[in-house]
């Protein structure tokens, strides 16, 4: 909404500068996002100063100027009169925009070429007259632009709305809050207007079917309808309010819009069928064709002006466009009417017609103003001879508005707001806003102001009370806190701790959108494709689906870096959201995805080995560090996983025989699919059993003081068979003695065989009362070696 | 003393002074110390001494040997000492070569501004809870005073699931569920969370964002209240130095609602690009809480009131590390999450 300072003044006085003013509005809730110069084309004049004035060579009544003050000096081609040399005159230069948008151009002219012109009243709007030199102040500086010189510009105040105030979508509205904000009086009501009718001579109706939609009607007509251009102070007040003027009807419509916060729609009389206005719901099927020459489909939700037979208006919207006033309109129909909000607001979306009236009705056009603004109109029509009003108004009000009373103990509000605000505060910052305040004992009996349509509790009233004394000066107090231990929700500060353990791992957190789409699920799945829940309204056609797992996110975060950081290593982890359909609704968990790509080796240790330096392991040791802070329990790795792996490459992860997530290297065509060259690694976890983990105490075993027993142990077993199997019989028979277990080496060669590998351990036994000796551990090992030649095929490595 | 016992100090003091390694000085003491040694065979002489001369040589003896060890010792920490210089010497570094390491990891921008958050609000008393992404309308709508025609709904385009579910577009919905859920007073919390609105990415807007909500609720909470918890957030998240401005603002689901900004903390207040030249950057949406929401949430507005507000997450991380483009939070480029 733009309002220019000088329509301001007509209603409230101020001798503040007007960055003030908008800093006290913006202050009080009507923001004031920009303050705007009134046009921006008045370049391209300035001050003039004459150099010379010769006869033209050829015309003998005229005269050419060269005039200095500006960038070079200019032609002036003039029939006047003579000038003297250093005459001060306004000049206008090519390129510069006339009132009617029509533009300066050089012109020749019996041989002479001029490029500029002596400006009139008109080029600046200042007045009407196209004749007269345009008086110049003294002391006008030359070179200067002659608008500013003139004084004539106004500032222009920009507002951000907010959506309660329907009131404020005016000039009177707003000049209202000023002055309750400065505390000057405004200076005239809009409201308050006089003009003369003639005496109605035609029969026509109003006649409302649907007064849930439309409280007030007010139809008043008009004889000597003249369409003409509106005068300088109208449509300069339009362009001003960022509106076109069309005529003279048209702009008087939407001039008292702007005014008074009423919109107004003009009918041709003579195109009404039985000059009957009829408001109803549009029946099924109808159509109505609107000034925007656009053929809207209506339904029987939408309110429409209708005629005795077709719509002629969608009601608060737009008007119909064989109704709409013409060049050949000579009686007219004013209407000024009151519709309900929601079905203003649900027709203009559902037809996506936005437009100035519809943005006044859904925020809310005041009930009363309907046959005031209509006075107001035909008070203008007459003024300007552009019309006859006639006697005989019809005013349809089925739903007399009815004053809202609140009636509210001060102390409620002071208890609300802030101890300092006394009952005097109170009572003189509502009256300031037109509240009527009847004191009756210890409460106070508030009447709302008919405008405003946002007030209807005494929570409301506290706002206007806290508006008025100011926001700013309200004292801060910090509440009195009960004693209470404030937390996080365990699922929450088990996130922040999985997020701290993963990061001291040395993993880079990412954190990325939580859409995706089918064609992204099947580059990883291309089978098994997860159900994924599926967005009615997509903004674009990758976002078409609540991602059902993050692997698809961070598999295009691999790749956007793969080709930006070349080898570096990257290690990188998200833990967030993600969706999957459960019946007919959606449920939602966390989620935790790592991913290793590149060279990413660990400072290698010295029991390390060509063969492990591969993007597998890099990864599974990262999984291990990262189990190890989130429980003291063992984890057990068996071969298996989801297809979107290397079928070579992968594993799942157990502790206590629950499942805890799955790791491996991403099949290379999934990788293909994603466009990444090197390998990547990833691992998924199931969230709930991580956090089951680290929801549980350890518990201190007591450390015995006796020595320990080391034994190492050289498996040879097949290739295929995986260390974690031998490990699983090493710790079966372990029990209660063994403290730790080592795989220190494995080895593959012509020694050991082909197909086969040696595995090497290191067993560290311990009792917690005594030192053991040779034949405690003797049977263990015994046993441990015969296990594994049963069950594995597998035999001690001889020395 | 005998002069043999004294070219015995002599030999051996020159004997032990003159060993340059261990080893040497090893064999030195052995030669002159150990039982086989010049010791040994001068204790040897004492059975051909008569007995009223034993004591006195024998402690003579003793002498010499306490004399030798004596030499011994210092020899060997002189030798230690040098042994200990030249490992030294040779262990010279160039200390500027670059260290061995694991890799650091890092929290991404928008967790950390989480985490500084949450340990803002818990130190003041607040919980910090979470509530579910996919929505119903009731919840994110409804229950907070936007009915389907609202015009507010203007700014919050949403994606829908079914008819009446959506990705939430407000951490707002989790003060209704936190009254459900508590159903008693005082209520103090925050619920940081993932938020969603049909929203083209641009440098300033993105369709996923996140926010803080907040909701403190008890008997005779203010608007004096609201003002000093939120002051002392901003100085906590952006410094001491940091001031609040507090203007009317329009939310259907507070009553009064206030807008707040902070000075701007790239200019101070003198006005920049950043703040558009105002010297103020709009950081937070507050109010006391609507008493229709209160009942929504099963409470009684002639009882208790509040305050609720909420914060941009990614407005706050851009502000506080100077980012420029919203973009660069989802792209997850790690050139961009290592600078953090």
């Amino acid at each position: 909404m733009q309002i220019p300072v000088e329509w301001l003044k007509e209603y409230v006085d101020f001798e503040e500068p007007i960055e003030e003013i908008a800093e006290k509005l913006t202050m009080a809730g009507l923001e004031v996002g920009e303050i705007l110069d009134e046009r921006f084309d008045y370049d391209n004049s300035f001050v003039g100063v004459i150099d010379s004035c010769e006869k033209h060579p050829k015309r003998e009544d005229f005269y050419v100027l060269t005039v200095g003050g500006s960038d070079k000096p200019r032609i002036v081609l003039t029939n006047l009169r003579p000038f003297e040399k250093g005459e001060i005159i306004p000049v206008a230069y090519e390129g510069y925009v006339f009132p009617d948008g029509s533009k300066l151009e050089p012109m020749k002219f019996s041989g002479v070429t001029s490029d500029a012109k002596i400006m009139s009243e008109w080029d600046i709007e200042y007045s009407d007259d196209q004749g007269v030199v345009l008086p110049l102040p003294e002391n006008a500086g030359v070179g200067k632009c002659v608008p500013d010189v003139m004084g004539i510009t106004t500032k222009v105040f920009s507002f951000d709305m907010t959506p309660n105030r329907g009131d404020f979508l005016c000039v009177f509205g707003i000049a209202r809050e000023l002055s309750a904000i400065l505390g000057s009086p405004l200076k005239k009501n809009v409201f308050d207007v006089e003009f003369p009718e003639e005496k109605l001579d035609v029969d026509y109706s109003v006649e409302i079917k649907d007064p849930d939609l439309c409280p007030r009607y007010t139809g008043r007509l008009f004889h000597d309808i003249k369409i003409c251009e509106s005068p300088l102070k109208i449509k300069r007040r339009l362009r001003a309010c960022g509106m076109r003027p069309i005529n003279s009807i048209v702009d008087i419509t939407n001039y008292v819009m702007l005014e008074t916060g009423q919109p107004l729609h003009a009918f041709d009389l003579d195109t009404l069928e039985d000059r009957a206005i009829i408001v109803r719901r549009a029946a099924k099927d109808e159509k109505i064709i609107t000034i925007d020459d656009i053929e809207q489909e209506l339904t029987e939700n939408m309110l429409v002006i209708a005629d005795k037979s077709v719509p002629v208006a969608v009601a608060g919207v737009m008007g119909g466009m064989l109704t709409e006033i013409t060049d050949k309109t000579t009686n007219m129909l004013l209407e000024s009417a009151q519709f309900e909000q929601r079905s203003i607001r649900r027709t203009s979306v559902s037809l996506g017609l936005r437009t100035e009236a519809s943005v006044r009705y859904e925020k809310g056009v005041p009930v009363i103003s309907s046959a005031a603004a209509s006075n107001y109109a035909s008070y203008l029509i007459h003024k300007h001879g552009w019309g006859t009003p006639l006697s005989g108004m019809i005013d349809e009000y089925p739903n007399k508005h009815v004053p809202i009373v609140i009636t509210v103990k001060p102390e409620k509000i002071r208890n609300y707001i802030a101890p300092e605000i006394t009952d005097e505060i109170i009572i003189e910052s509502l009256e300031k806003l037109g509240f009527l305040i009847e004191k009756k004992g210890d409460e106070i009996s508030v009447t709302v102001p008919g405008h405003r349509t946002d007030i209807h509790i005494w929570q409301d009233l506290s706002e206007e009370v806290a508006r008025i004394y100011g926001y700013e000066k309200i004292a801060s107090s910090l509440p009195d806190v009960k004693t209470h231990r404030a937390a996080m929700m365990p699922n929450l500060s088990k996130n922040v701790k999985l997020r701290e353990l993963l990061v001291r791992c040395g993993l880079t957190e990412s954190v990325s959108f939580s859409f995706t789409n089918t064609e992204e699920l099947k580059k990883i799945w291309a089978e098994n494709t997860p159900d994924a829940v599926e967005i009615r309204n997509p903004l674009t056609e990758d976002h078409t689906h609540l991602r059902p797992s993050i692997v698809p996110s961070m598999l295009k975060i691999v790749a956007h870096n793969n080709k930006n950081i070349g080898d570096k290593p990257l290690r990188m982890f998200e833990l967030g959201r993600i969706f999957s359909k459960s019946g007919s609704d959606v449920s939602e968990t966390d989620s935790l995805v790592i991913a290793t790509c590149g060279n990413s080796l660990v400072t290698p240790t010295k029991s390390d080995y060509q063969f492990r330096q591969v993007n597998y392991y890099v990864l599974k040791g990262i999984v291990e560090q990262f189990l190890e802070g989130v429980t003291t329990k063992r984890v057990v790795f068996k071969t298996g996983g989801s297809e979107m792996f290397h079928p070579y490459r992968k594993c799942e992860f157990f502790v206590d025989g629950t499942k805890i997530g799955e790791l491996g290297e991403v099949h290379p065509g999934v990788s293909e699919n994603f466009e990444i060259k090197d390998t990547v690694s990833i691992a998924v976890f199931d969230l709930d059993n991580v956090k089951t983990l680290l929801g549980e105490q350890p518990v201190y075993k007591s450390i015995s003081r006796f020595p320990a027993m080391a034994r190492d142990l050289s498996i040879i077993v097949s290739d295929e068979t995986s260390a974690q199997d031998i490990e699983d019989i090493i710790y079966k028979n372990g029990t209660g003695l063994l403290t730790a277990l080592t795989l220190f080496d494995v080895y593959k060669g012509d020694v050991i065989g082909e197909g086969k590998k040696s595995v090497s351990f290191a067993l560290d036994f311990r009792h917690e009362s005594r030192t053991l000796n040779d034949e405690d551990l003797s049977p263990i090992i015994d046993n441990i070696v015969k296990e594994i030649g049963e069950k594995l095929g597998g035999s001690l490595r001889e020395k | 003393m005998d002069r043999e016992l004294e070219v015995l100090i002599e030999e051996g003091t020159a004997a032990i002074t003159a060993a340059e390694s261990m080893q040497d000085l090893q064999q030195t003491k052995s030669a002159f110390l150990s039982k086989k040694g010049r010791i040994g065979e001068q204790m040897a002489r004492i059975r051909d001494l008569p007995s009223n001369m034993r004591k006195a040589f024998g402690e003579n003896i003793n002498t010499v040997k306490i004399k030798l060890e004596e030499e011994f010792e210092n020899r060997k920490a002189v030798l230690h000492e040098k042994k200990l210089q030249e490992k030294i010497a040779a262990q010279r570094l160039d200390v500027s070569l670059p260290g061995l390491r694991f890799p650091a990891g890092r929290y991404h921008p928008l967790t950390r501004i989480w985490n500084e958050a949450a340990e803002i609000f818990i130190a003041m008393g607040f919980d910090v809870v979470e509530g579910p992404e996919v929505e119903t309308e009731w919840y994110n709508f409804e229950a907070l005073n936007l009915h389907a025609d609202h015009p507010a709904r203007d700014e919050q385009d949403s994606f829908y699931i079914s008819d009446s579910t959506l990705l939430r577009t407000q951490t707002s919905p989790v003060q209704i569920r936190t009254m459900e859920r508590i159903g008693k007073t005082p209520i103090q919390m925050v619920a940081p969370g993932r938020t969603f609105r049909r929203d083209t990415v641009d440098a300033s807007h993105s369709p996923v964002f996140n926010q803080i909500e907040g909701l403190m609720i008890d008997k005779n909470i203010t608007m004096s209240h609201l003002k000093a918890v939120l002051e002392a957030f901003n100085k906590e998240m952006f410094g001491k130095d940091v001031k609040s401005r507090f203007r009317p603002d329009y939310f259907p689901f507070t009553e009064p609602s206030v807008e707040i900004a902070i000075s701007c903390i790239m200019c101070g207040g003198k006005g920049c690009n950043v703040c558009k030249r105002s010297g103020w950057i709009e950081i937070l949406g507050a109010g006391m809480v609507h008493p229709q929401v209160l009942r929504n949430g099963g409470l009684d507005p002639d009882e208790v009131s509040g305050f609720a507000f909420g914060i941009g997450i990614d407005r706050v991380a851009m502000l506080k590390y100077q980012i420029d483009d919203i973009r660069l939070l989802y792209e997850n480029d790690l050139r961009f999450l290592e600078q953090f």
